[in-house]
């Protein structure tokens, strides 16, 4: 008995974070596609625009934060991460982490 | 069975590769058909990105061409920067990494309930939904004197290729003191900024080879995407080489005769050595094929799906559609392709449409080591598109020089990754 219970507990604690974190993924792969327009596919850039996946998800977060907060120099990702809420930004940056380093 | 047998059969008489007919035989039911017609940055961006997303689909890409020579950068080869070698691409990694099956055919009639399109050999496609991304057709007539048959004199070089090579090889030709002559359109055409940034560097191309030649931009309309930007650079890079004239100042073209080599405005008439006729355009043909255009020229789209709002099962993305505020851009091809791709999938499976992500990003070069940029970020509410509050806007008005030649070096870096996002 105290182990169904412990089951159930455990069931009812985790779905809710799991749709949270499916819903996060599907968001982060959706945003992640519109980086990789700029950044390169699977963020490995040709060129003068940096890769992403030398990155860690931390990097890429506080990166994020500054370019819509103004204090981090750019040309263009003032703008773009202005387009970002929170949510967006946890989740681009979660994707991102996910694919291999380079 | 029968169905499957048949699409074997077609399968191994395309050549498709031994890894997409293992797909194809691991599925027992009949596999969703997606048609894509276009196979430029929306079309082979979004037949990519279904098959990346759901490798059970059978998609297959129609597109009359070989290989797909992009507009992005043929100004650059227009002015001896680029070759074309250097801005053309092939469909082999849609087919070989990918499993999209490609019919070099034209799709010339749509049947939006029995949901089929026909070709130009003959044949027909059946599919379960239809994504139209065929770019814009030259208005011929529109303006008056200005065909096909003029276009081989006075090139619109809108659609790169031939055309872009018979621009760049009058340029070459012409002696230096002559006159060259841009016209602009009135909106909308595809990519809002590219007679100014095709100005910009031939007036360059000018002042390093042809110093005492001169460029006049003849405009539609009195403003235009990144005006200050241009206009500014314009003033300190090109000051008596590049002259621009709004419509209200006499800069409408009304008439061209190429017999006699003259361009018309409203006041004068010019007999320039070279002249460059960017002409009015609209949706081409297959997109306004069953009313899609509503009579109107381009199509309209539910932006979440990229779903037409005339014809359930068919969707319609890049130039062909107006989804103001996103330009008639490659990246807003590619961006709206990706979400309509996902939102297919989504569709065929019978799930939530996930909440789309729009953007878009347009770098213009104003010189080889001048670059400008204009770039948004949108949402959908109530089946409209807006912009996010910030996010859009234009490279600084008083940037340095270096962050100007920054965003010339993003310029290409972005061309290399958005043709690599689409063809590898």
């Amino acid at each position: 008995m105290r182990s169904l219970i412990r089951l159930l507990l455990t069931v009812t604690l985790w779905l809710p974070g799991t749709v949270a974190a499916e819903m996060g993924s599907v968001r982060g792969a959706a945003l992640a596609h519109t980086c990789m327009t700029c950044h390169g596919p699977e963020g490995r850039s040709h060129g003068a625009i940096p890769s992403l996946t030398t990155l860690s998800s931390a990097d890429i977060t506080t990166a994020l934060q500054a370019f819509r907060a103004e204090t981090r120099p750019s040309t263009v990702m003032h703008r773009i991460a202005k387009g970002l809420d929170d949510a967006d930004i946890t989740a681009v940056a979660t994707y991102f982490a996910t694919l291999p380093r380079r | 069975m029968n169905v499957l047998t048949r699409r074997h059969v077609l399968g191994l008489t395309s050549g498709l590769t031994l890894n997409y007919m293992r797909t194809r035989r691991a599925w027992t039911q009949t596999p969703s058909r997606v048609v894509v017609v276009g196979g430029g940055f929306g079309g082979a961006t979004c037949a990519k990105y279904l098959r990346r997303a759901d490798p059970s689909l059978d998609v297959t890409l129609v597109e009359p061409h070989r290989q797909f020579v992009t507009c992005p950068f043929s100004n650059a080869v227009l002015v001896g920067l680029r070759d074309l070698a250097s801005v053309t691409y092939t469909y082999d990694a849609l087919q070989q990494r990918y499993g999209v099956r490609l019919v070099h055919a034209t799709a010339t009639t749509l049947d939006p309930v029995g949901r089929q399109v026909t070709l130009d050999d003959g044949s027909t496609l059946q599919y379960d939904r239809l994504v139209l991304s065929p770019g814009v057709e030259m208005q011929w007539g529109a303006l008056e004197g200005y065909d096909a048959a003029a276009s081989e004199r006075f090139p619109h070089a809108w659609h790169a290729g031939p055309q872009t090579l018979l621009l760049r090889h009058q340029l070459e030709a012409m002696e230096d003191g002559g006159l060259v002559v841009i016209t602009a359109p009135d909106n909308p055409y595809r990519c809002p900024p590219g007679p100014y940034e095709r100005a910009s560097l031939i007036a360059h191309y000018l002042q390093t080879h042809k110093p005492r030649s001169k460029l006049l931009l003849l405009d539609a309309k009195d403003t235009f995407t990144k005006q200050v930007l241009f206009r500014t650079a314009w003033a300190r890079l090109y000051p008596g080489v590049l002259e621009w004239v709004s419509g209200s100042q006499g800069g409408r073209v009304v008439r061209v005769d190429v017999q006699a080599g003259t361009v018309y405005t409203d006041f004068d008439e010019y007999k320039p050595t070279v002249a460059n006729i960017i002409p009015p355009q609209r949706a081409a043909a297959i997109a306004r094929a069953a009313g899609l255009d509503d009579g109107k020229g381009w199509c309209s789209v539910h932006p979440r799906t990229f779903e037409s709002t005339v014809h359930p099962g068919v969707h319609l993305l890049g130039d062909a559609i107006i989804a103001t505020p996103m330009p008639k851009s490659a990246f807003s091809a590619n961006n709206q392709a990706k979400v309509c791709a996902a939102a297919i999938v989504a569709l065929l499976h019978g799930t939530a449409v996930a909440e789309p992500v729009l953007m878009n990003t347009c770098y213009s070069l104003v010189a080889p080591d001048y670059g400008i940029s204009i770039a948004g970020v949108y949402h959908v509410a109530e089946d409209k598109i807006t912009a996010v509050a910030g996010s859009e806007g234009i490279s600084p008005v008083d940037a340095s020089n270096e962050v100007r030649h920054r965003e010339a070096e993003y310029a290409q870096s972005w061309y290399a990754n958005i043709t690599a996002d689409v063809f590898t």
